[in-house]
């Protein structure tokens, strides 16, 4: 189901540039430049909105919008499309006080052509024709060498310049199968005082290497389109909560929107899917649920599905490779990982990793440089490549998958609740650290604490100890949680009364009392001798207890704290 | 060996000193107790840990010391601690080490016991 146009909210920062930009155009100053941002910032909305803003606001520069959004069988397909297209707004332009009187279809030629006659529109009627005639000898070269120039064409005949609305230009490479040809004709027709070009696409990182650096020889600016404000997000949120007919907690709808990268893409179309099956989206646990059948079969599935080049193909090897891939750069976090290293992991050629690459970064998953790969920070795709991985990978079901991963979700939103501002009285500083399983990944915890430490002003006996006692609660969460993911979240929370940090994994939970029976077992292996930890953390700390959460266990210690006595 | 943890060996008469530097973990632990082994072998009956460098101890590592003073009360050997932190002190404390080593704030005042016996 296509999930319905947003509202426009907002975006006067935006707007106000397109127009100071409209002005230097009118002046002679405009310059063609590439407009950028992840997919789902809401470029499109923006555009045309803009687009209608200078159609009705002035007699300069005429605006028109293209979208590279559909297959071309061939490039004079594309030619013939995108003089249409051109030729059309530009004829409603030159006419539109008197638009209600429109009678001519101006979707094809016989349309444009009687039209171009009644205005006295010469050229338009010759650029007709040259493609007629390119079309006819199926030049394709002509063809495009006609289109691409007819904006700077139509501007010089109407004296005034044209701006040029390219849209979702990234569909250069997946719409043509020679679509590379096309850039030199654009190279072309870059820099005409008549006619300016936008190019907006994503994603950025992919977009400024391959395309604003390689095709485009001479310099071409780059602007990003920036995200929503938080107020923008939550007034177009309440906005779309009317239009859906879905009911939404008001105090939750801003960190539910923080979750979902506060990107009006992914929340429509997250919200579009849960409209279908709930009236009401009240709490945190009702969120986590929508939003795993979103990723599990609805919108938000569909919306990273395209990069594996259609559903079906994640059932393919390259589908495989590419959730591989993934899987292997999140669990680094945001640490760039060799080539050769993804490589050896994912287990293809060089070549076969490199293509691999390549199409994660087209995605807009990761970015490439100098052979180091990084993944994109987004919560969104980490949870659907651990859903997908879950489900085509592991043959999980759904329900299993909701039920599996519903938890670690809802706490996470509940973390975020806690960030929230609190009171004077009960205000905590917080603090996550993320730890990879890796040998003496505790003393990086222990260092991190030492600033906190620094910061909180923390006696130091006390620092020692809770140094000790965490110390022993990574090393134990390593040992025994066998965690899939392999990583222990370690989580500070300084209040004036106490310091709590609590240690948590995503693996198999454990008993702790079976633990701590088999660290004081004379036969017991040597490795389960670690289990004397816990009654070491017991120790050091005022308050311990353990929990296991449906995703793993949280042990929490809490030491009740001494101010540092001021020095004299 | 870890890249967090040495050991520096140094023999005074016939003591042998082990200068501990770093984190003792899992694989300081084997690494203190495989040269102390060597030692024993080369006839050493005299030992002194000093903790002086060591940053932390992990109950991993504990669990070695706890291993090797468990080979000198049974081999009639003698081992001694010497500059242990306050919270180490504890630890050592907590887990019984102290019970059966001795302690010395310095390597020359263990060094002067053990000479004694």
């Amino acid at each position: 189901m296509k999930v319905p146009e947003p509202p426009f909210i907002g975006r006067q920062e935006e707007i106000l540039f397109f127009q100071r930009e409209a002005e230097r155009i009118v002046r002679g100053q405009g310059e063609d430049f590439f407009y950028l941002s992840p997919k789902g910032r809401g470029k499109t909305t923006l555009l045309l909105k803009v687009k209608d803003l200078l159609f009705w606001g002035g007699s300069e520069p005429i605006p028109v919008y293209f979208s590279f959004s559909r297959p071309y069988s061939d490039l004079l397909d594309f030619s013939e499309e995108y003089l249409v297209s051109v030729l059309s707004q530009v004829l409603v332009f030159s006419q539109k006080e008197r638009l209600a009187l429109k009678p001519e279809d101006l979707t094809s030629f016989p349309g444009l052509q009687r039209e171009a006659e009644r205005q006295g529109k010469e050229v338009t009627e010759e650029l007709i024709f040259l493609h007629q005639k390119a079309m006819v000898s199926r030049d394709y070269k002509q063809a495009l060498k006609n289109a691409v120039s007819a904006p700077a064409r139509l501007g010089r005949s109407e004296n005034k310049a044209v701006w040029v609305f390219l849209d979702h230009v990234q569909g250069v490479e997946d719409l043509f199968t020679a679509g590379r040809e096309l850039f030199p004709y654009f190279l072309e027709a870059v820099g005409s005082p008549w006619a300016y070009h936008l190019f907006s696409g994503e994603p950025p990182g992919y977009l400024k290497k391959r395309l604003a650096g390689a095709f485009f020889t001479r310099p071409i600016a780059v602007r990003d389109c920036p995200p929503w404000t938080p107020e923008e997000a939550a007034a177009w949120m309440q906005a779309l909560e009317e239009r859906f007919g879905i009911k939404l907690a008001r105090d939750l709808l801003d960190i539910w929107l923080d979750f979902l990268e506060g990107n009006p893409g992914l929340a429509a179309t997250f919200l579009n899917d849960a409209r279908w099956e709930y009236a009401e989206l009240e709490s945190h646990k009702r969120f986590a649920e929508a939003y795993l059948k979103s990723l599990i079969g609805g919108g938000l599935k569909r919306w990273f599905e395209p990069s594996f080049r259609g559903g079906s193909a994640l059932e393919a090897a390259q589908g495989r490779y590419l959730l591989k891939g993934l899987q292997v750069l999140w669990k680094k976090g945001s640490e760039p990982t060799p080539v050769e290293e993804l490589q050896r992991q994912v287990g293809l050629s060089l070549n076969g990793v490199q293509g691999l690459v390549s199409l994660m970064e087209r995605a807009g998953f990761v970015q490439e440089s100098f052979g180091m790969v990084e993944p994109v920070a987004s919560r969104v795709l980490r949870d659907w490549v651990e859903v997908q991985v879950r489900r085509w990978i592991l043959r999980e079901e759904p329900r299993r998958i909701i039920a599996a991963m519903g938890g670690r979700l809802e706490e996470e939103l509940h973390t975020y609740r806690d960030e929230e501002p609190q009171k004077e009285e009960e205000k905590a500083i917080r603090f996550t650290l993320v730890l990879p399983n890796e040998r003496d990944a505790e003393l990086v915890a222990v260092r991190a604490l030492e600033q906190i430490a620094t910061y909180s002003e923390l006696e130091a006996d006390q620092v020692e100890k809770i140094k000790m006692a965490l110390i022993e609660a990574c090393i134990n969460a390593a040992e025994h949680s066998n965690s899939y993911e392999q990583k222990i979240r370690v989580r500070f929370a300084v209040t004036p009364q106490a310091i709590e940090v609590a240690v948590e994994d995503r693996g198999k939970a454990f008993d702790p009392l079976e633990v701590q029976a088999a660290a004081v077992r004379k036969d017991a292996p040597f490795e389960q001798r670690r289990g004397r930890g816990l009654v070491l953390i017991k120790e050091w700390m005022d308050e311990v207890r353990l929990e296991n959460t449906e995703v793993g266990t949280r042990l929490v210690m809490i030491k009740k704290r001494r101010r540092k006595e001021p020095s004299s | 060996m870890t890249k967090n943890f040495k050991v520096i060996r140094e023999t005074r008469g016939d003591v042998a000193l082990f200068k501990l530097q770093g984190y003792l973990n899992d694989l300081g632990g084997e690494e203190v107790e495989r040269l102390f082994q060597e030692e024993v072998g080369r006839g050493f009956k005299k030992f002194i840990l000093d903790f002086s460098r060591v940053a932390y101890i992990n109950s991993i590592g504990v669990s070695f010391l706890l291993g090797i003073l468990e080979t000198t009360r049974d081999g009639d050997l003698m081992l001694c601690f010497t500059a242990l932190s306050k919270i180490n002190e504890e630890l050592f404390d907590m887990v019984g080490l102290k019970k059966y080593a001795f302690v010395f704030p310095t390597n020359e005042e263990a060094c002067a016991y053990l000479n004694g016996r």
